[in-house]
């Protein structure tokens, strides 16, 4: 094993050390009425994985999870609490990218400092300094102080510079998401080249892409636990687990400024559902929905335009204004309005996914003055048993009579 | 070994960051290395030569002020850099993995640099005004060795336990000053009255800095076997500057 991590556990103290603490926990302990405040967290619990050679292996969580902790203690700069881990190799951590620079020298005095820092000696450095300069691009700032590099050419300098080692372990905490789309592709690109070389990689990301296209092995870590272990695909689906059980306990929230609104939203329902009761619905995949929509006009009202948008996560998928269809609301103060908006076929992929209601003063608003989240929600299944994606296109699938296509 | 030529590298690169650093963007430049000590010199003469007419073993006194400059800067300079460079590195400290103690010895190497240039100084002096070293001068060599060990498990002590301790910042603040005012770098140790001589030699520099003066200047009388105290002094600083820096640096990233 490249890596074994067995049993660790991690303590931090929340409270820093000062002569005062030390003293008075030297002079005998009055007994006070206030209960102590916690003076320490366990930062992971019980950790138990190992990376194999030339494998690469990531490491996801929600921020706090754990996950740069464990790299740090993998790179041998804490010791665990309890518990053991062992490291064969030569290993490099790219972490805080340029953190060594100094704005008053010139990139090329910088790349020496930082180039020892991550292992390189002077003589390697010496060889690579001009390929470092142009895989960065900053071949006409070699001369120019680092003080006038713009925060994305420093790291881009430093994942530079990074990408000239040669270690058989390569921890890598977040430091691609680097500089514009072309270098990314270049960082990424490089990373492939790594994983072609058999280095053994660990990285802590939140792009699931990145990390199902990559990586053999995630472990999904949750306040310093281990929830999941084993392939991309399954840990990010556990992911998506427990962010939806943690986003459960903020039902919906009303946001902005309902006084200035024209439209008061009443209720919401969703129509169409096979049943499956509660506050989720249960909806085919090549069904139909229907949103129902209950307002009522706060006062006398000329075009004034409701939108929706279906969330899964945190991110829109899909958001529609009725305004866009020639719809505008027109009412006397106090009138009732409904309205409908029907999705057939859903055409969503299965999970779970919320409503947002969004009210706009006018049809050229940008901003809505009123946005309801997740006003209702609803679960979603597909016909057929798996598939991939956000969207499940309408399809069918078939063999053409005598193995030819038509 | 790879481990320690990779140490080698980094202190270098850091010691080189912080030469070129040091003085670029301001108008005098490397001046500024002159210039510090020279002032220092200027208050001194003034101060203890003119006014308070401080005794200096027969030595003219800018030459006797000098040479004690020109030590206590080192001294002073590697302890206070060098127990503030690890938390001032706290951003490198928390994220990247390497050998720490090159912190420190970077801090202590800077400082050494820096009277360096000040003794070239100090050399010209001794030219102006027709004072040739002794034939004991090599003497100093040994002398440097001792002040570094000294100054090592200082700076290696006081690194570490700032990181966990922010008071120890102040508190190294506050001993070098103490500590200036009890070596004789402004005055002769002859004018320490009897009653309190055994208390001021516990100070290690004082036979550090008279056997420094006289080995240069061939006044006063050589006295190796004083060395002793200040070298057992040094010894164990640097013994017990090592070992708490090398229990405590796992638990620096964390505390910084």
């Amino acid at each position: 094993m490249a890596i074994t991590v067995s049993g660790v556990w991690k303590r931090y103290r929340l409270r820093s050390r000062s002569l005062k603490e030390l003293l008075s926990n030297m002079l005998p302990r009055r007994s006070t009425s206030r209960p102590p405040r916690p003076k320490t967290m366990w930062a992971l619990e019980d950790v138990t994985f190992d990376v194999k050679p030339s494998s690469t292996f990531a490491l996801v969580g929600a921020n706090g999870s754990g996950k740069s902790t464990m790299l740090k203690l993998i790179a041998g700069m804490m010791k665990p609490t309890r518990g053991s881990i062992r490291v064969t190799g030569r290993l490099s951590l790219l972490s805080f990218l340029g953190g060594s620079f100094h704005g008053d020298l010139t990139g090329r005095e910088n790349v020496f400092l930082e180039g020892a820092l991550l292992g390189l000696s002077r003589s390697e450095l010496k060889a690579k300094l001009d390929a470092i300069f142009a895989f960065a691009e900053l071949e006409r700032f070699i001369d120019v102080p680092i003080k006038f590099y713009s925060a994305g050419m420093a790291l881009r300098l430093g994942f530079a510079i990074a990408s000239h080692l040669e270690p058989e372990i390569l921890l890598i905490d977040e430091a691609f998401a680097v500089g514009d789309t072309a270098f990314r592709d270049r960082c990424l690109g490089r990373m492939l080249g790594f994983k072609a070389a058999g280095t053994t990689m660990v990285l802590v990301s939140h792009e699931r892409y990145l990390v199902e296209q990559l990586c053999d092995t995630a472990l999904l870590l949750d306040h310093g636990r281990v929830v999941a272990l084993g392939r991309p695909e399954d840990a990010f689906a556990a992911y998506e687990r427990v962010i939806e059980a943690e986003e459960g306990d903020d039902a919906d929230e009303r946001e902005g400024e309902p006084a200035r609104s024209p439209l008061d939203i009443e209720s919401v329902e969703v129509l169409g559902g096979d049943g499956g009761g509660g506050t989720e619905p249960l909806f085919r995949s090549d069904g139909d929905l229907t949103f129902r929509i209950h307002l009522r006009a706060r006062r006398d009202i000329a075009g004034a335009s409701v939108g929706v948008q279906i969330a899964r996560e945190w991110h829109v998928l899909h958001g529609t204004r009725c305004n866009r269809q020639g719809l505008e609301i027109t009412a006397r103060a106090g009138e009732r309005v409904t309205l409908e908006v029907e999705y057939r076929p859903l055409a969503l992929a299965s999970g779970s996914y919320a409503l947002h209601v969004l009210i706009y003063e006018h049809r050229l608003a940008v901003e809505p003055v009123v946005v309801w989240k997740r006003a209702a929600r609803f679960r979603v299944t597909l016909p057929e048993k798996e598939g991939v994606g956000l969207i499940r296109l309408a399809h069918e699938w078939r063999l053409s009579p005598n193995g030819r296509s038509r | 070994m790879p481990a320690l030529s990779r140490f080698r590298d980094l202190l270098t690169q850091l010691i080189l960051r912080d030469l070129k650093s040091r003085y670029k963007q301001t108008f005098f430049g490397a001046l500024w290395v002159f210039g510090r000590p020279l002032v220092e010199l200027g208050v001194y003469v003034l101060v203890f030569g003119a006014f308070l007419r401080a005794p200096s073993d027969g030595v003219p006194y800018p030459l006797f002020a000098f040479s004690g400059v020109v030590l206590w800067s080192f001294v002073s300079g590697a302890v206070s850099r060098g127990a503030r460079a690890v938390q001032s590195e706290r951003g490198l400290v928390a994220h990247a993995p390497f050998p720490k103690a090159t912190l420190p010895l970077a801090a202590i190497a800077g400082a050494l640099i820096d009277s360096a240039l000040a003794a070239v100084m100090l050399a010209l002096l001794m030219v102006v005004q027709h004072v040739t070293p002794a034939p004991e001068a090599w003497l100093l060599l040994p002398v440097l060795l001792i002040l570094m060990t000294i100054v090592t498990g200082l700076s290696l002590l006081g690194s570490a336990l700032n990181v966990f301790y922010r008071d120890v910042g102040h508190l190294v603040d506050m001993g070098m000053r103490v500590w200036l005012l009890l070596t004789p770098v402004a005055y002769a140790s002859s004018v320490v009255p009897a009653r309190f001589k055994a208390l001021y030699d516990l100070n290690p520099l004082v036979s550090v800095f008279n056997f420094s003066r006289a080995a240069l200047l061939g006044r006063g009388d050589l006295q190796p076997l004083s060395l002793w105290y200040p070298l057992a002094v040094g010894v164990v600083l640097l013994a017990a500057g090592a070992w708490v820096f090398h229990v405590t640096e796992p638990y620096f990233a964390e505390s910084v």
